[in-house]
């Protein structure tokens, strides 16, 4: 023992008029803390407002996390009912007081005398009640589980969750609270894994025992979108008359989503989607060749020999072979359908079609141009809050192949499928950002509400001379399966 | 314990909250305190929250300082008592590689006189923080094992295994630093 005291007084003696120069802004901090008469400069109304905004969102919050079903209040079970068998619960309590042999051995470790080793330093067990059993009224997992009081106001005054494995075999889903009645239970969750009681070690209280976590994920996922795009290369004025002409449209989007998990918060995801995008084209001119042989009254047919005057930002639209289709995409000039409608009937009146210019009519029309991608994306996904509710960011990249492209003319509320849109970009790339809503159905099953937003890197058209990149906004909702 | 004489009027000045005294009464005892928080903390930035925490108390309770005491003494208890009051809001854990070694023989003496009081408190910073402010209340402050009790919640059994192992884990440091020596030396 003297060796212990001797190095006692020397520390003492190095140490006891150690000094040191503080750091400046210790004072700062100091002087406004005792300006403000408060610590860290946060006024007390402030405090008050975070207070029951915290516990407003507190209560918000416990009502995605527990269940409904949910009842925190004590039951008695019935032996029926019983979590354990009454042998498993005799057993638990014949392990309430540490033998002789235990505390030989546990003072020979700990390098203490055996006058120095009490029940404080082993862990001991009772069950809180013998006969009926008790369910826990601390528990709000929703499931009952027995609270076991342990003499524990050793080095480890926290509190211990976990399993106990009784001598009778089968494990007690036990919520354990220490004697001390200064640390209140915190813990909610109920540990999965299962020890024996010789494994009980006080270092293993420290481990946090988590069940086994999913790695892959398998979904589905479906969402209205609305796209649009963003042009640029032209002047300000065809910009204006663009954006005036021109309109997003609502489309759609499905597939399947797969996933692996990469850490605790991180997952990649990928899949297949299927995407319709599109964008509505106003101002367009339909004129129909007026034929001698009809009546007075106009018929307009779209089907036959109708010419279509369009000027979009995407590209030009080829018609099929029936139809003799016009296309003023790449002119970009017209301001105005009647001057198209005139300079067009000039071109045909100069050898392309003969037809006198008395006998066209026009009719004021637009034009949807939808295009059909194939998605294949490569994202990342970040959870900011990992509960239940879980709420996240992602971003990644998407492959997007083309394999469809439709233009369909509106007239008068007829709707006819009038050709493509040439020269459009067979592959092209998006980047992705989203939120992430994830909510746990069970331990297998996610309910997905994930807000996206998706920009397509490169213009719309292969060789074009206006940059034009669509985008889209959607609200992906779907499911996912997690093994 | 060496004290610092603190003048009268600052004494008076900090009563009435003037922050001229204030802040002379602080450049007089910083460098003290903030040697005693890095003794109770686990780093640099756990001592400046204890040091400013520490300070902001002694500030706004100034007026029930007994003048028959020592301010510094009165200081030092509060810079204590302050990062008790750390120790118990936070959940302590062992790290798992701190077990009880049997005493050995070492020349203690010529190891701790080689140590500057800063490697000293560097080794006791190591500690966990149940084991560093046992051995700081008991074996530097004096403290028993009762007193240590009732100050920090623990039981004295507690108190007195906490003790043991604090010492049992600068021993095994002391000893490795004995070692490197020789080895240098050699």
């Amino acid at each position: 023992m003297s060796g212990k005291i001797n190095r006692d007084d020397l520390i003492r003696q190095k140490i006891r008029d150690f000094e040191k120069a503080p750091p400046p802004e210790i004072w700062m901090g100091i002087r406004n803390g005792i300006s403000s008469g408060r610590r860290k400069m946060i006024p007390l109304y402030l405090k008050y407002a975070a207070g029951i905004i915290l516990f407003l969102g507190s209560v918000s919050l416990l009502k995605y996390l527990i269940p409904a079903k949910e009842s925190i209040s004590p039951l008695t079970v019935t032996e029926e009912k019983a979590i354990i068998s009454k042998e498993e619960l005799k057993s638990l309590q014949s392990l309430s007081e540490p033998n002789k042999a235990e505390l030989a051995d546990a003072a020979e470790s700990e390098g203490l005398s055996k006058e120095e080793v009490s029940n404080e330093t082993i862990f001991t067990a009772k069950a809180k009640s013998s006969g009926e059993k008790q369910v826990s009224d601390l528990s709000f997992t929703g499931e009952p589980v027995i609270a076991v009081n342990i003499q524990n106001d050793e080095i480890f005054p926290e509190p211990f969750r976990g399993n106990v494995l009784a001598d009778a075999g089968g494990s007690l889903p036990v919520q354990i609270t220490p004697f001390n009645p200064e640390y209140p239970l915190i813990e909610r969750s109920v540990s999965e894994r299962v020890y024996s009681w010789d494994d009980l070690e006080p270092e293993e209280f420290h481990e946090s025992h988590e069940p086994a976590v999913s790695v892959f994920s398998l979904g589905a996922m479906i969402s209205p979108i609305f796209s649009y795009r963003d042009i640029a290369g032209v002047s300000a004025s065809l910009t204006e008359y663009f954006n005036e002409a021109e309109s997003g449209k609502f489309g759609y989007t499905g597939g399947l989503n797969f996933g692996i998990r990469a850490g605790k918060r991180f997952s990649f995801h990928s899949g297949l989607f299927y995407n319709r995008l599109g964008v509505s084209v106003n101002n367009i001119l339909a004129v129909a060749e007026f034929k001698e042989s009809w009546s007075d009254e106009i018929r307009f047919e779209p089907e036959a020999s109708s010419i279509y005057l369009v000027s979009n930002s995407i590209g030009s639209i080829k018609g099929s072979a029936s139809e003799r289709a016009k296309y003023d995409y790449s002119s970009l000039s017209p301001a105005s359908p009647a001057s198209a409608v005139s300079t067009e009937l000039n071109y045909l009146n100069s050898g392309g079609f003969y037809a006198p210019a008395d006998n066209y009519v026009a009719d004021e029309g637009s034009i949807d141009q939808f295009f059909h991608y194939f998605e294949i994306p490569l994202t990342l996904r970040y959870k900011l809050i990992d509960k239940k509710l879980d709420l996240g960011l992602l971003g990644g990249m998407s492959t997007n192949f083309l394999v469809g492209n439709q233009v369909v003319y509106n007239q008068n509320g007829n709707r006819n499928n009038i050709g493509r849109t040439s020269d459009i970009r067979t592959i092209n790339y998006s980047g992705n950002v989203g939120l992430g809503l994830n909510y746990d159905l069970s331990e297998q099953f996610r309910f997905l509400f994930e807000p996206q937003f998706k920009y397509y890197l490169h213009s719309i058209n292969q060789e074009g001379l206006i940059i034009n990149r669509p985008y889209s906004i959607g609200l992906y909702t779907g499911f996912i399966y997690l093994f | 314990m060496l004290l610092v004489e603190v003048p009268e009027d600052i004494i008076k000045g900090c009563r009435k909250g003037d922050s001229r005294c204030q802040e002379r009464l602080y450049r007089m005892l910083a460098p003290r305190m903030y040697g005693l928080c890095l003794q109770y903390a686990g780093n640099e930035d756990e001592a400046k929250d204890i040091m400013q925490d520490g300070f902001i108390k002694v500030f706004q309770k100034f007026d029930q300082f007994s003048e028959r005491g020592s301010v510094t003494g009165w200081v030092r208890k509060i810079m204590i008592n302050t990062a008790l009051e750390k120790f118990r809001s936070h959940i302590h854990h062992v790290s798992i590689d701190e077990r009880i070694i049997n005493d050995k023989e070492i020349p203690e003496s010529d190891i701790l006189e080689s140590l500057t009081a800063e490697e000293i408190i560097q080794l006791i910073q190591e500690l966990s923080p149940q084991y560093r402010l046992v051995f700081n209340l008991y074996a530097i402050e004096g403290y028993s094992h009762k007193e240590i009790s009732e100050m920090t919640g623990i039981s004295e059994g507690t108190s007195k295994s906490n003790l043991s192992r604090a010492r049992g884990i600068l021993q095994k440091k002391l000893e490795a630093i004995h070692l490197k020596s020789l080895k240098i030396r050699k």
